[in-house]
């Protein structure tokens, strides 16, 4: 329950660990080689048959293998987003320091997803419609209701936390992280469990087709001939913590969020507004909550799907923002690497954005050749080496849902005689 | 200073009727809107009733095709905003102005007619996948009323409806929104009744009364709650009527399923209202007849040992179990409560289980002295605890 806004705290929000599972593999490593080598991770899909779309391809997680050793669950009773979940966690637990005793004080799980369990709903409602209802399995049915994968992460990780679920559609990762920010800024918790998660399934593949939004080729965002996203799964998961409590028991500080917005098209269900002016008034919201202006932000981490719409809009939104500013921020997507990730996509992207500002380059925006009269933005070609201090994130989602958080690279607090004692 | 968040409108749209004033005269009036099942054929099944809507009239309060041929769950939650709305006497919704749904199952209906399509082979349909999604009643209304501000879908069971409060209102503390919708909703279908039927949570056979000897499960509802919230100052600023203010709330976990959790959270939801047990005149209660309701029992025996019993009452017996729906509306009632001073019966309920003993649960309406504070309540089937308390503002 928060009882104050920011001006009455001034408590920092940061990064003290972080769990990545997506196509490059599992954990921020593998996630970082991608990331830095530029090679996509798409393929053909293997998980249903896809003979029948227009698009064939995706960034499956391949050869996944679930090997934590469980305390409480039965593994082979999970469903993929749980097993996916509690991976990512564990790699985040670990780098926070919490691998050997578990985080004891009470917290908040605050997780982005669309589907939730659908690898599991999808296996109930072919049951029922080949076989009839009393052939399905009713656990199916609570597996597929997207609280229970978190209710696993708790349960298994024996948790004093409360679960939120957001289910923004695309959006819902980077709102999980804002909604955790404000949590902890306002001095409401110490810390929280954020990120976002979802599973490759046919009911997503078969709906994106059936909108015509999945490229049968590459996905280019910002290129002119773009026509088209691709779909990827995954999951991202940050512990963040306010400053202080992450120095005072020694812990390593990883990146720091400073500022977040949000807001709605109230246009179209499936398209964004054309003009950009929601995804930009959550960019403006999210620079006038970190106290920043439009010439400090160096780098654009993009929604950039792909399709013709959101990149049109965002484009429009990038330059109506930073004005003069646009053409010198470099701007990349990672989706044509690892595929659009929907309620995963913001948690992994603000990963990569902090991976990429701890390790100096940029992301390249893959796939990209012909540039765009109509989205005119300073796209990444190629991973390049750079120092960069303060970028931002973009999630944009069906329903009209925006979200924009701001990251900044961490730097241990200069001024003297103030609490932050190492 | 902390300026609270208030309530300033309410829409409903329920089994037992459409608009605040039909639906507290119903539960007042001691109706139920649990009936023989309309929707599909109920043979296979020992529960065969449900608190179906019937007969809405969308016609009423939208006019666009678009929004016509949306799911029942996206036309019940355009159908209470609206009702919220115009009761909140809000003339403009701006880019000020937030929206946050509580939803458990979301648009079940489509979602199985789209799987119908995949597996049958038909064929995928845009329609049918955009309005499955689970934030399709939050974008439908979006777009729907021009809300700019975020709009949300938070999903959980029951307790989700409190979070939805809750998240409410820290949507106005930090200032991100001047105005927040609020709202649950649910619909009925067979995937959903089906699934819990085969859990063993249905009534079989007899009436659905939480409190009684004989309970013995709920029956599904559906339907949508919505209420409109503001700063305390900005809605005295400009006039508004203030049904209540949301004072303070607590969700977790009951991971063994202790009773020890819920009072945790009750204590702790009581503590951050500035609210002590003695000031709470009426408890909004969770129970629904499965087998987590000892969970608040045990709690508001701890909690409320010293303090003179408040009345506890049910409107699961009236309007059916719709999770993040039913509990939206137990804030209606709970608010109502406070405004009209009177306590709705429970109905159904002829002799009280053991469990319950001691406690105060009126089964005729009972004109009570002034409330100051109510609590609401609710428990996922999952484990999830969660308790609200509201206020009567001081005039």
């Amino acid at each position: 329950m928060i009882r104050q806004g920011k001006e009455a705290t001034r408590r920092r929000v940061v990064i003290t660990g972080m769990g990545i599972v997506t196509a490059f593999g599992a954990g921020k490593t593998e996630n970082l080689n991608g990331l830095k080598n530029g090679t996509g991770a798409i393929g053909k899909i293997n998980s249903f048959d896809v003979s029948q779309y227009r698009g064939k391809t995706g960034g499956e997680i391949r050869d996944f293998v679930f090997n934590l050793s469980l305390k409480t669950l039965r593994p082979s009773r999970l469903d993929r987003a749980s097993k996916l979940l509690l991976t990512a966690f564990a790699e985040a637990s670990f780098e926070a320091g919490f691998a050997d005793n578990g985080i004891k004080e009470e917290t908040i799980v605050v997780l982005g997803t669309t589907l939730g369990g659908m690898a599991s709903g999808e296996r109930f409602y072919r049951d029922w419609l080949k076989k009839g209802f009393n052939k399905t399995k009713p656990s199916l049915l609570l597996d597929y209701l997207a609280h229970y994968q978190g209710m696993h992460l708790i349960e298994e990780n024996n948790l004093d936390a409360e679960v939120i679920i957001i289910s923004n559609a695309c959006a819902s990762g980077t709102n999980a992280i804002g909604y955790a920010f404000d949590r902890i800024r306002s001095g409401d918790v110490d810390i929280a469990i954020a990120g976002g998660y979802d599973t490759m399934c046919e009911f997503t593949f078969a709906g994106f087709n059936s909108l015509m939004a999945v490229t049968p080729d590459l996905c280019r965002p910002f290129d002119r001939n773009r026509d088209g996203l691709i779909l990827g799964e995954g999951v991202g998961i940050i512990i963040m913590e306010d400053l202080e409590h992450a120095l005072s028991r020694k812990a390593k500080t990883v990146g720091e969020i400073t500022g977040y917005g949000e807001s709605s098209d109230a246009f179209h269900m499936t398209r964004p507004d054309p003009d950009g002016s929601g995804a930009a008034l959550a960019m403006e919201r999210a620079l006038e909550d970190a106290d920043i202006k439009p010439r400090d932000v160096e780098y654009i981490n993009a929604h950039g799907t792909g399709t013709p719409y959101n990149d049109l809009s965002e484009a429009k939104a990038i330059n109506s923002v930073f004005g003069k500013h646009a053409m010198d921020i470099p701007v990349s997507s990672i989706k044509p690497m690892i595929g659009h990730l929907l309620g995963g996509a913001g948690a992994v992207e603000a990963i990569a954005t902090t991976l990429a500002m701890n390790n100096r380059f940029l992301p390249m925006n893959l796939n990209y050749e012909i540039s765009d009269p109509e989205c005119p933005v300073n796209v990444v070609t190629c991973a390049a080496q750079r120092d960069v201090r303060t970028a931002i994130s973009n999630s944009f989602g069906f329903g009209g849902a925006n979200a924009t958080v701001v990251m900044q690279k961490f730097e241990v607090p200069k001024v003297k005689n103030s609490s932050f004692q190492l | 200073m902390i300026d609270p968040s208030v309530i300033t409108g309410i829409g409903v749209v329920s089994p037992i009727g459409i608009g605040k004033k039909v639906f507290w005269n119903a539960l007042i009036r001691k109706t139920s809107g649990i009936k023989e099942i309309t929707k599909f054929d109920t043979t296979p099944y020992l529960c065969r009733r449900a608190a179906e809507i019937t007969g809405f009239p969308f016609e009423d309060f939208i006019t666009g095709q678009r929004f016509r041929r949306a799911a029942d769950i996206s036309r019940y939650a355009i159908g209470a905003v609206t009702l919220a709305i115009e009761d909140a006497g809000l003339k403009e919704l701006n880019n000020r102005t937030s929206l946050i749904m509580g939803i458990t199952h979301g648009a079940m209906n489509m979602s199985r007619e789209f799987h119908r399509g995949l597996v049958s082979g038909d064929g995928a349909s845009p329609m049918l996948f955009s309005d499955s999604v689970l934030n399709a009643p939050a974008g439908n209304v979006s777009v729907c009323f021009g809300i700019k501000g975020a709009s949300h879908t938070l999903v959980g069971g029951g307790p989700i409806g409190i979070r939805a409060i809750g998240f409410a209102s820290d949507l106005l503390t930090t200032k991100r929104a001047d105005i927040v919708i609020v709202g649950g909703a649910e619909e009925f279908d067979e995937v959903v009744h089906h699934s819990y039927s085969r859990f063993g949570y249905l009534c079989k056979g007899n009436e659905l009364s939480p409190f009684d000897i004989n309970r013995n499960g709920f029956v599904m509802g559906e339907g949508a709650g919505v209420l409109v919230l503001e700063r305390k100052k900005d809605a005295l600023k400009r006039g508004a009527r203030i049904y209540a203010e949301v004072s303070g709330w607590d969700v977790g976990f009951s991971l063994n399923r202790s009773d020890e959790a819920m009072a945790k959270i009750m204590g702790k939801t009581l503590d951050k209202g500035g609210v002590e047990p003695d000031l709470i005149g009426y408890i909004s209660s969770g129970a629904n007849g499965s087998s987590l309701d000892y969970l608040e029992t045990g709690a508001i025996k701890k909690l409320f040992k010293k303090a003179p019993a408040p009345f506890i009452g049910s409107i699961k017996p009236d309007i059916g179990e719709a999770f993040s729906a039913t509990t939206i509306l137990q804030a209606v009632s709970a608010s109502l409560v406070m405004e009209s001073r009177m306590i709705p019966p429970n109905i159904n309920l002829s002799t009280t289980h053991p469990e319950w003993h001691g406690l105060s649960i009126p089964i005729e309406v009972v004109k009570a002295p002034p409330i100051k504070a109510v609590m609401v309540n609710s428990i996922g089937i999952e484990g999830t605890c969660a308790s609200l308390v509201m206020k009567r503002l001081e005039v």
